[in-house]
């Protein structure tokens, strides 16, 4: 009798896992339900419409916010915004995420870190994301081609310029971009999958081309001993003194504590501007704090933020 | 009935959520992509890297391992029971806790690693530094199995020996080793499965590098981001590989230690 | 001769026991389970180090606490019968014979001509070539004799040589053990728990209650009850 309760118990548990399984993680066919009436006030930045989530659970529909003083209407229930976020802006996020309640009390982000690959990946398998801040066009754009996106609200974020990371004390003495290819030193970059490593590859086939030579190219190529997975992988290896140099961010750079790194400019015109955007997923059902957030992100105080943190604004190149 | 309803149930769930993930990757890629894929470069080498890295951990973690289980289990000596709760703690430990732990002590700027460094040896970020972290996450599994055997086995077969006239030396290598042997066997090859699925460690001690650190793991994390038929092909070889194993150790697992 | 006096801290008692036993003679030792007598033979064989005394036979001194001396149970030379017969169960009847042999690095012919008598003697010489894991516990027993003896001990020692064997076995350990004492003319002990055997091998016998020897003397004139001293 024991086994047998057990059993329907357990085997109705799986079956409600897999049809659970089934209905959430589909992609994002439902139509959003449009919006009883709620103030939408006008701002100089981008407004959005204001999305109720769709029905079951949450009844009231969420108001919308923006503006760089923004009095924010908004319901309890509701307050959680999942962020994907692209890795490097590991550094700035609990400001972002402590200044993102005061302007919203009651509201609360969780960013899940990762290189962008890897959570592009996620997303298209099915995880669930409020909010999706990339670092790389190509993956922005292969999202919203797979209609990942609320439409209208991808939206640029930020930018950054690649830099090169040396160990404080310069273990292999390292003077200029060229001495990268000195046989012998150790270099740390993204892999290619990752944004920061696209744009690395790319700065480097500049520098080849306007200042160097492809033997100088093929020579870094050569002093890579490693391959990381996510911008803040290369940046530690570089505190740990582990390698002689890095490719990084500018914001990470910038961020850290003086002393922390020294570094060596690639100059603007061979550089790479990655350009991140921000957008809000299709499968979200916090559709009104989501869009909060983006606002937040946009407004002044979520720049600030981020030029404080080394990212450059949009505007400027 | 219903207990035969429920039990039926029962083993179906259990089974299935094992099953199934498994089966999944098989259905999600082509027979034609699978194999074309595997004459790609990229999967050739992480192939080839890993099985060379693993068998040589492997081959390390026998001959230092088993004579230093049996001089573990037949002397007692002081700080025998911290050694023993060391020989588990990789067991428990993060696999990225320990490849930061051998990164800082290694490493050329870390604790030891820096006197390597002076004489121009380096460690971290090499093929040797993806065997020392194979070897320190895998070891356990091998020594445990060493250690319960040497344990288990009936003392008066070794005080035979010894009386005959046997030296320790030639005891352990002629009585002790073919008595325990298909236990030791079993032991290898679970270390072996382990080493070759290690991720955590190596990509934090040896980085990530094709032909030199980029081991299966580590190809199929990258290659699930950039590249998915790569992702797919590599994980369906470890699985298979993973298969092998296990079929092995229950084959040579059902050979009995006599017991005392 | 064979000279033992020994002391040894066990889990409930102390092991004190002194005894000779002389060339060609068999001393059979009783008493009841847990009374120390595995132990005497371990500490002989120098499979255990006894907390104080001595062991010496004629004039080799095999273990003596006041000088230190312990010879490694490799180089004693006692032949030891274990309880459990412990052939070793990979190996064939005859490689486990011819396991001592090799050990010492006899040559091939002597190792083939003792150990093909051995197998007559002990009337097992159609199973020389099964693996001892295949064998019947009378079986064992009778090449685990023909080892130990195979070496030419200076000391032969049974533990329960003739627990679970079938009548036959019985009588042929018991005959090979007396021929082979007689005819290398060592000191042999036999541990056993069986009245019995006491009367149709030993010359002497002496009884052990926990480690304690309660009395020692001719096997007939052995008294039919002891005080039975409860080892916990």
């Amino acid at each position: 009798m024991k086994i047998a309760s057990l059993g329907i118990i357990l085997g109705m548990l799986v079956l409600c896992a897999l049809f659970a399984g089934c209905t959430t993680s589909s992609t994002p066919a439902q139509a959003p339900v449009t919006a009883v009436a709620t103030a939408v006030p006008s701002a100089p930045a981008a407004t959005l419409q204001p999305v109720a989530t769709i029905a079951l659970p949450i009844s009231t529909p969420a108001a919308v916010a923006t503006t760089s003083t923004p009095a924010p209407v908004y319901t309890a229930s509701e307050g959680n915004v999942v962020a994907y976020t692209a890795a490097s802006l590991k550094g700035v996020s609990s400001k972002l995420a402590s200044d993102f309640e005061a302007m919203y009390p009651g509201h609360h982000v969780v960013f899940n870190l990762d290189g962008t690959q890897a959570l592009k990946t996620q997303v298209q398998n099915g995880a669930y994301a409020d909010v999706f801040i990339s670092a790389s066009n190509a993956y922005t754009t292969e999202l919203t081609k797979g209609g990942y996106f609320v439409e209208g609200t991808v939206k640029p974020l930020t930018s950054n310029y690649v830099i090169v990371i040396l160990p404080a004390n310069n273990p292999a003495n390292i003077q200029s971009l060229a001495d990268l290819a000195k046989p012998g030193v150790k270099i740390a970059m993204e892999d290619k999958t990752v944004p920061a490593g696209t744009a690395t590859i790319e700065a480097l086939a500049n520098l080849a081309k306007s200042t160097y030579n492809p033997a100088w190219n093929t020579s870094v190529f050569k002093n890579v001993v490693t391959y990381e997975t996510s911008e803040p992988g290369v940046a530690t290896k570089i505190s740990l003194g582990e390698v002689d140099a890095g490719f990084v961010y500018e914001s990470t750079y910038t961020a850290a504590p003086k002393g922390t790194y020294t570094a060596i400019t690639i100059p603007k015109k061979d550089n790479y501007l990655q350009i991140y955007t921000i957008g809000i997923l299709k499968g979200s059902t916090n559709k009104g704090a989501a869009a909060d957030f983006e606002n937040f992100m946009l407004s002044s105080v979520g720049q600030k933020d981020l030029r404080d943190y080394g990212f450059r604004a949009i505007s400027t190149t | 009935m219903l207990t035969l309803i429920g039990a039926a149930v029962l083993i179906a769930s259990v089974t299935l959520y094992l099953a199934l993930p498994v089966a999944a990757l098989f259905v999600r890629i082509t027979p034609d992509l699978f194999f074309s894929t595997l004459a790609d470069p990229e999967v050739a080498s992480a192939l080839w890297l890993s099985l060379f890295t693993s068998t040589v951990s492997l081959a390390v973690v026998i001959l230092v391992g088993t004579p230093f289980a049996y001089v573990h289990c037949r002397n007692a000596y002081p700080g025998k029971v911290i050694v023993d709760t060391l020989i588990d703690l990789p067991l428990v430990l993060p696999p990225a806790v320990a490849g930061v732990a051998l990164l800082v002590l290694w490493g050329r700027a870390g604790i030891l690693g820096r006197y390597f460094n002076i004489l121009g040896v380096s460690i971290a970020f090499t093929t040797l530094a993806v065997i020392m972290a194979q070897i320190f996450v895998a070891s356990p599994f091998y020594l445990r199995q060493a250690k319960s055997l040497f344990e288990q086995l009936d003392p008066s077969y070794e005080q035979a020996a010894l009386t005959l006239g046997a030296s320790p030396l030639r005891t352990f290598a002629l009585v002790t080793l073919p008595l325990t042997a298909g236990g030791l066997v079993s032991g290898a090859v679970m270390t072996f499965g382990r080493a070759l699925g290690e991720f955590g460690a190596t990509i934090m001690f040896a980085g990530n590098l094709p032909g030199v650190t980029q081991t299966m793991p580590l190809a199929v994390y990258v290659g699930m981001e950039g590249n998915l038929s790569v992702g797919l092909t590599i994980s369906i070889l470890l699985v298979l590989i993973s298969f092998a194993i296990m079929i092995a150790v229950r084959l040579l697992a059902q050979r009995e230690v006599p017991r005392a | 001769m064979l000279d033992v006096g020994i002391k040894k801290q066990l889990r409930d008692f102390t092991l004190d026991i002194a005894f000779q036993v002389k060339p060609g003679k068999i001393l059979v030792i009783m008493g009841a389970n847990g009374s120390g007598k595995s132990t005497t033979l371990s500490s002989i064989a120098g499979l255990l180090r006894p907390d104080s005394g001595y062991v010496r036979l004629g004039k080799e001194v095999l273990f003596d606490s006041a000088t230190g001396m312990n010879l490694p149970p490799e180089d004693r030379q006692t032949g030891y019968v274990f309880q459990n017969s412990a052939v070793f169960p990979h190996l064939t009847a005859w490689e486990n014979i011819a396991f001592g042999l090799r050990a010492r690095h006899e040559t091939r012919d002597l190792i083939e001509s003792r150990v093909a008598t051995l197998l007559e003697k002990m009337d097992i010489r159609n199973l020389s070539e099964v693996k001892a894991r295949g064998l019947s516990g009378g079986q064992k027993q009778r090449v685990a004799l023909a080892r130990a003896i195979a070496v030419q001990p200076k000391i032969l020692m049974l533990d329960e040589p003739f627990t679970a064997l079938d009548a036959d076995s019985i009588r042929a350990v018991r005959e090979l053990t007396r021929a082979v004492v007689t005819e290398m003319q060592i000191p042999c002990i036999l541990v056993t728990h069986r009245v019995g055997d006491i009367l149709e091998i030993g010359d002497k016998s002496c009884v052990l209650s926990c480690g304690k020897k309660e009395w020692e003397g001719h096997p007939r004139d052995m008294p039919e009850h002891f005080p039975v001293c409860q080892c916990p």
